[in-house]
């Protein structure tokens, strides 16, 4: 029962940002370049535009990515980054679920 | 596909570094600088000073990184999407290539100019397609793990059985035998880069078309 108590704790404590799929696929390109566009996470997540945007802003509202906006002729690039935060949260994050999983497929 | 990404972040970490580096760019802009740094800079022109040839190759490297990202952004990248690999990956192209590299001519003039110890000299310049064999071996076979792609891994028994080569046949050719083994080096890496950035640019091509 006690142990159920600390799972149960661990799952309350997970982080809801990421924790949202198409934020933790962001996030985990993200957490495995050093940067990206606009055009990259679009082709490679297979997400909308406006998904995309707001998703990428919801992150950028935490402090868990960067974003660099730049002109290439007349068009904005938008070129994204992890911060230093949402690395440590990404990786809090992916021991945790690792953590949950683990106990509760034991 | 979501459920691969989260179970293998390795694995996602190695196709991310490989689309990084799919353009060609980076064994381009290699292959074109050991080719000149053993063609034409080394033997041609014959620098003077070897503190000169650091300097010079720091000065080229300095600039080659954001060259590459710089042309990525704007050209090769720009219709497919521009990603950039971790920088964890490339730290070992300095201490395996880089470093070595640059310091190799700084150390001969040490020895040979501070210490006049010129037999140790000639040892170390015979030597060097040896040790360069061995740092390309350790470089081409960390890219190849890394997600570089295969032909990597051929590049590194490649470059370990060149170095053995022209250190066994360096007798008739000296100096030369380092020159030679960059020489190759360049130029196997210019061909594929080549090859590289005309694949990309086909995919790229016929994926708009679609």
């Amino acid at each position: 029962m006690k142990e159920n108590n600390v799972i149960f704790d661990e799952i309350l404590m997970i982080d809801k940002t990421i924790h949202e799929p198409a934020r933790l696929f962001l996030m985990s390109i993200l957490y495995n370049t050093e940067e990206v566009d606009f055009l990259f996470l679009l082709n490679e997540t297979q997400l909308s535009k406006g998904n995309i945007a707001t998703h990428t802003r919801k992150l950028e509202e935490e402090g868990y990515l960067m974003v660099k906006k730049e002109f290439v002729g007349k068009k904005t690039h938008s070129t994204y980054m992890i911060t230093e935060n949402g690395k440590k949260i990404f990786e809090a994050y992916t021991n945790t679920m690792k953590k949950i999983l683990d106990e509760i497929t034991q | 596909m979501w459920g691969d990404f989260m179970s293998n972040q390795q694995a996602l970490k190695r196709k991310l570094y490989y689309m990084s580096q799919r353009d060609g760019l980076t064994e381009l802009f290699t292959g074109a600088f050991f080719f000149f740094y053993s063609s034409i800079i080394m033997s041609l022109l014959d620098f003077s000073s070897d503190a000169k040839k650091t300097a010079l190759f720091a000065f080229v490297f300095a600039f080659s990184g954001p060259i590459i990202q710089f042309m990525r952004k704007h050209f090769t990248y720009s219709q497919s999407g521009y990603v950039k690999g971790k920088a964890e990956i490339t730290k070992p192209y300095l201490f395996l290539v880089v470093f070595p590299i640059a310091f190799f001519p700084a150390i001969i003039g040490v020895f040979l100019h501070v210490f006049h110890f010129d037999a140790f000299v000639g040892s170390l310049i015979s030597f060097s397609p040896l040790i360069f064999g061995i740092l390309f071996l350790f470089y081409y076979w960390y890219q190849y793990r890394s997600g570089a792609g295969f032909f990597y891994s051929i590049f590194a028994f490649v470059s370990i059985i060149l170095g053995i080569l022209i250190f066994i046949f360096n007798n008739q050719l000296q100096i030369e035998g380092y020159f030679a083994f960059f020489t190759i080096n360049g130029a196997v890496l210019v061909l594929f880069g080549i090859y590289k950035l005309i694949t990309f640019m086909k995919q790229v091509d016929s994926s708009e078309r679609k």
